[in-house]
């Protein structure tokens, strides 16, 4: 008899499990539970289809439903888990009463924390989330003149940079010192706040969110500095593990609040694996959980589970956390460590700063990369880096992952070999001249 | 977060963050002081003990 693999979930995660766990035993009985309307699509993009980069939503999507179907996945959408019980292994879900799996995959994802202010129940607060929502807030940007941004998380920088590019007036709020104030460092981020005035962009740092104003729907929200009128307020806190289920069955979590699992996915239930937004995974520097990254990270986590649950072997590893956007008119990107983040752990770190160029100096489109290195200042491992440019930025962040992961140091990346070709590559590469910077700044 | 981000405006010479309020005058004055009293090593080995899939196996890419 066919085994019945359960999905809980249907965002990266969930759709990467199901797809992997087919690849292993096709035969087996899968079945995706969603309580939204669509699965198998890219969130990451709705932003850019607010800001009019990309022109509909339709292109998020990665296949049909008829696809999935044809694949043999069978997708319950619209249908919530209201829990499961890894003793009898069965999920209860909502007007279909128990159904049994032989293996649970929980893909449960996030929620965005909750801003714990009053007037959080009003209308014209977006989270940014579900594609369908997101169509019809679409339309609602076309009547909206003033924006008010809630978090200068990574998504609070793509939703300034959208609206801004929508021509919304836009505010940004937020309670550190500059944007993305735990992931980066301010030197890093100066380009981006400018090209966001340019646009006509206000921000408020050193700002906290004290409350949503408004009769039915937010006319201003309301800060330590005072009240800002808008139409609109785009909610932007934090990614939280959404483990409700998991902790209502007795499912282990752990210090970063996601489901806890192993190198398998595998969690501390029987026959039960997370993947996704909802699990911890450990730091490959410091060994430390974290949780919240990126859809990337989802959909891998994702295939590892799948392929264990349906039998097939395959391992995760401990993540770098390589990252990248484009905010403002600048790209700007990193791995692991900021300067900031490291002082704020108290983590030995020296830097290495050094601002080079993505082409040939003569080559036409020519720009400035600014990269900043960080090492461990006794075994001078790379332990993180950022950067700021125009292009380039993606690439060496997932180079620079790849250094952190395996322990390369700066001496090896100080005397780096590069591409030189004018078009996309200059003499000097920055990361060995941020290197470099850095060995000379500790006398070595 | 804040302390480290006093500390990283002031070398970068911009603003930095709003001035302690009510609970974090405390965390800023007496946690974060003796926060980094702790070498990293210590807190490293206190963070590794909480619950979490730190403790769980995990195989490490080794190099050559």
């Amino acid at each position: 008899m066919a085994q019945r693999i359960v999905v809980l979930g249907g965002g990266a995660a969930g759709i990467g499990a199901a797809g992997a766990a087919k690849a292993v035993d096709a035969a087996a009985d899968i079945r995706v539970y969603t309580e939204f309307e669509d699965v198998g699509y890219s969130p990451c993009g709705i932003p850019y289809v607010h800001g009019k980069e990309i022109p509909d939503f339709e292109r998020l999507f990665l296949a049909t439903k008829e696809a999935y179907a044809g694949q043999g996945i069978d997708i319950h959408y619209e249908t919530r888990a209201a829990g499961f019980d890894t003793g009898r292994k069965v999920v209860s879900v909502a007007g279909e009463g128990e159904v049994g799996y032989d293996k649970l995959i929980v893909a449960t994802g996030f929620d965005y924390a909750d801003p714990g202010v009053p007037g959080a129940d009003l209308g014209g607060l977006y989270y940014v989330k579900n594609i369908r929502r997101a169509m019809e807030w679409d339309k609602v940007l076309d009547g909206v003149r003033t924006a008010v941004v809630v978090e200068a998380s990574p998504l609070g920088l793509e939703m300034v940079t959208a609206l801004c590019h929508r021509g919304i007036k836009t505010h940004l709020i937020d309670p550190g010192a500059w944007a993305l104030s735990v992931a980066t460092d301010p030197d890093i981020v100066a380009p981006v706040q400018d090209s966001w005035r340019e646009h006509g962009a206000e921000l408020h740092f050193g700002t906290t969110l004290t409350g949503f104003l408004g009769d039915g729907s937010v006319r201003a929200v309301a800060t330590s500095d005072g009240e800002i009128g808008c139409d609109l307020a785009v909610v932007c806190t934090k990614k939280q593990a959404n483990t409700v289920l998991a902790r209502a069955a007795g499912v282990r979590t752990g210090s970063a609040d996601g489901i806890i699992v192993d190198e398998r996915m595998h969690t501390s239930a029987p026959d039960v694996w997370a993947a996704g937004d909802c699990i911890e995974v450990p730091h490959s520097v410091t060994d430390i959980p974290v949780q919240g990254l990126s859809g990337s990270h989802a959909y891998a986590q994702g295939k590892v589970a799948g392929t264990n649950a349906a039998g097939g072997q395959r391992a995760y590893q401990p993540v770098s956390v390589p990252w990248g956007m484009v905010a403002g008119d600048w790209m700007i990107g990193g791995v692991s460590f900021s300067e900031t983040l490291a002082t704020a752990l108290g983590i030995p770190h020296a830097v290495g700063v050094a601002e080079g160029i993505s082409r040939a100096r003569y080559y036409p489109g020519v720009e400035k990369v600014r990269v900043k290195l960080l090492a461990e200042p006794k075994t001078f491992r790379l332990i993180g880096a950022q950067m700021v440019g125009r292009e380039g930025i993606k690439e060496r962040a997932d180079f620079l992952a790849m250094a952190v992961r395996t322990g390369i140091t700066i001496n090896e990346l100080a005397t780096m070999e590069n591409v030189y070709s004018p078009p996309i590559g200059a003499l000097n590469e920055p990361i060995a001249l941020a290197a470099q910077n850095l060995l000379s700044g500790l006398g070595s | 977060m804040i302390a480290a981000q006093e500390k990283i405006a002031a070398k970068y010479g911009v603003t930095p963050p709003r001035r302690p309020r009510g609970q974090e005058i405390f965390w800023l004055r007496v946690y974060v002081p003796a926060y980094r009293a702790v070498p990293w090593p210590v807190r490293s080995a206190i963070m590794h003990r909480l619950p979490g899939s730190h403790r769980m196996t995990w195989t490490r890419t080794q190099r050559p």
